[in-house]
């Protein structure tokens, strides 16, 4: 049986999905947004995937944010999107020992270089480890901010007729 | 670095996601419902403050007011009617809004409780104290307090 003992250092701060080997597991979280948690497995290598995933990238975005945004009285009650559109996207393969020991720190955002610094004392493989922006997220949020802009015209102009065939 | 890739959340995140925001947007609504039914409340009892501050001052005065503002105690009626009225208007919307407000947010707790991924201590917290709020003011609106 190996034993993985995986910290993750400052994720706090970008709150990512972790899964091992394909199956989402549990951390223990502390004060400073670091996760920490003991892996064990049969498989003398498992894949780590550390990813940010974004609500605009579902397959019902646009029907949840409009539907969102009428719950939330046109907006005024809503929580915004993540403007910046940044994901984290990691992948690393890992050999494992009896006790293996990985330490993952998550570097700030930045355009270029890595997303994350890892060790571990045991050979690992990198297959991506980078921050970028969401290009297909942006416009999205581009398209939601236009029809919201309508909507809320359209509200201005149903009120507005209202009132004018009140009086 | 911008980039045309596009992972599509899986649905179990998504369902995740979007229960913690509508659990968000349900602990605002709470907010807002509340304070409309604390309104009502607050509206009656600073009637009955106002008049009350207007009768200490012509005592306080010694009845001296009336000769600096010889229509005191109309304009002190007028303004108590007026907030009477205020609090009639906003006592018609008390008996919906505040169980609403309630139940919003008891919605908001289980929905953002059962995030298993992010904790959301201080949204939970806050629509606890809604919950307290909202009852209170329900058995005191109940009570009679604030009905006219």
């Amino acid at each position: 049986m190996n034993t993985l003992n995986l910290k993750i250092l400052g994720a706090g701060k970008i709150n990512p999905t972790i899964n091992i080997d394909g199956k989402s597991v549990k951390f223990k979280k502390n004060e400073f947004g670091s996760y920490s948690t003991n892996f064990t497995t049969e498989k003398e290598q498992v894949e780590i995937v550390i990813y940010k995933h974004l609500e605009i990238n579902g397959k019902l975005w646009f029907l949840m944010s409009i539907l969102f945004f009428i719950i939330s009285l046109f907006g005024l009650l809503d929580t915004r999107y993540d403007r910046k559109c940044v994901v984290v996207d990691c992948k690393f393969l890992v050999n494992l020992q009896e006790k293996t020991e990985m330490t993952i720190k998550v570097n700030s955002l930045t355009n270029e270089g890595k997303a994350v610094e890892c060790t571990c004392n045991t050979e690992f493989q990198e297959i991506s480890n980078q921050y970028y922006v969401d290009k297909r997220a942006k416009k999205r949020l581009k398209i939601l901010l236009a029809v919201k802009i309508i909507l809320w015209l359209a509200l201005i102009g149903t009120v507005i007729a209202l009132v004018a065939t009140r009086s | 670095m911008e980039i045309n890739k596009t992972i599509t959340p899986p649905a179990k995140t998504m369902a995740r996601l979007y229960s913690v925001h509508l659990g968000k947007i349900f602990s605002n609504l709470s907010i807002v419902f509340v304070v409309i039914g604390l309104a009502s409340l607050v509206t009656v009892i600073a009637t009955g403050l106002m008049f009350l501050f207007g009768l200490i001052l012509i005592i306080i005065s010694l009845g001296t007011v009336f000769l600096y503002i010889p229509n005191y105690f109309d304009m002190l009626l007028s303004g108590t009617e007026f907030m009477g009225g205020v609090a009639g208007f906003l006592n018609q919307f008390w008996p919906v809004f505040t169980p609403l407000a309630i139940v919003l947010a008891g919605v908001s707790i289980v929905l953002l409780a059962m995030d298993k991924h992010e904790r959301h201590t201080g949204r939970i917290v806050l629509s606890s104290i809604i919950v307290g709020i909202a009852v209170l003011t329900l058995i005191l609106l109940i009570a009679g307090v604030g009905v006219n």
